[in-house]
């Protein structure tokens, strides 16, 4: 039996909330690339409540297990299958997953050349106002 | 019914737009819908398992993230090389 009916029904609430919003921006957005995003929201957010409320109400120490390692199985992998898909959302549209010629991509680690400028016009003025 | 099964009610209502998205559109956003019904599943089978507090049903959530993980990569793979 419960222990903690009120924090179990929020928890869920709260879930289910998550779960119901993601869904429905899953639907509504239109990017693909966008749209990957959303089931993360849900595996992330509302299986870590839901997993909370399950080790809060249960006793049962076998079924805990369960739950946590079902929520973070769907955690690992989601991540996995979420490249996966982009991946060959890519390749389907583009024909490879390497950048096209016409394609311009900011190396790792690098900011836009707008963002530098930008950043150094900042830091003249904070030099200026002090 | 408990707030286990309440909860396992409303989250059925988060299938609908996944229905949604697998029946239009392109065929990427249509297997991203697939992805995102079968993660809402694995959720819903915990609810119930949890509502009608059988242990051996926790068994089907896990088996489910498992197999919705390898349907989801075979889906991909057909959907990047060859539909």
């Amino acid at each position: 039996m419960t222990h903690h009916p009120l924090v179990t029904g929020m928890l869920l609430g709260l879930a289910v909330a998550i779960a119901l919003l993601s869904a429905a921006g899953m639907a509504v957005i239109r990017n693909t690339y966008q749209r990957l995003h959303f089931s993360a929201l849900v595996v992330s957010l509302s299986g870590g409540l839901i997993a909370v409320a399950v080790w809060i109400e249960q006793a049962d120490a076998q079924a805990r297990i369960k739950v946590i390692l079902t929520v973070g199985l769907l955690f690992v992998m989601n991540s996995i299958l979420t490249h996966a898909t982009a991946r060959a959302v890519r390749i389907r549209r583009t024909g490879s997953w390497d950048p096209q010629p016409d394609e311009h991509i900011e190396p790792l680690g690098q900011q836009p050349a707008a963002q530098r400028h930008s950043a150094g016009r900042r830091a003249r003025r904070r030099r200026r106002g002090k | 019914m408990n707030v286990w099964l309440w909860a396992a009610l409303a989250l059925l209502a988060a299938m609908v737009p996944c229905l949604i998205a697998c029946t239009r559109g392109e065929l990427e956003d249509r297997l991203i819908g697939l992805e995102m019904a079968g993660v809402i599943v694995t959720f819903e089978l915990v609810l119930l398992a949890q509502g009608y507090q059988q242990s051996f049903l926790y068994d089907l959530p896990l088996m489910l993230a498992i197999l919705s993980f390898g349907g989801g990569m075979t889906f991909a793979r057909f959907v990047e090389r060859w539909l």
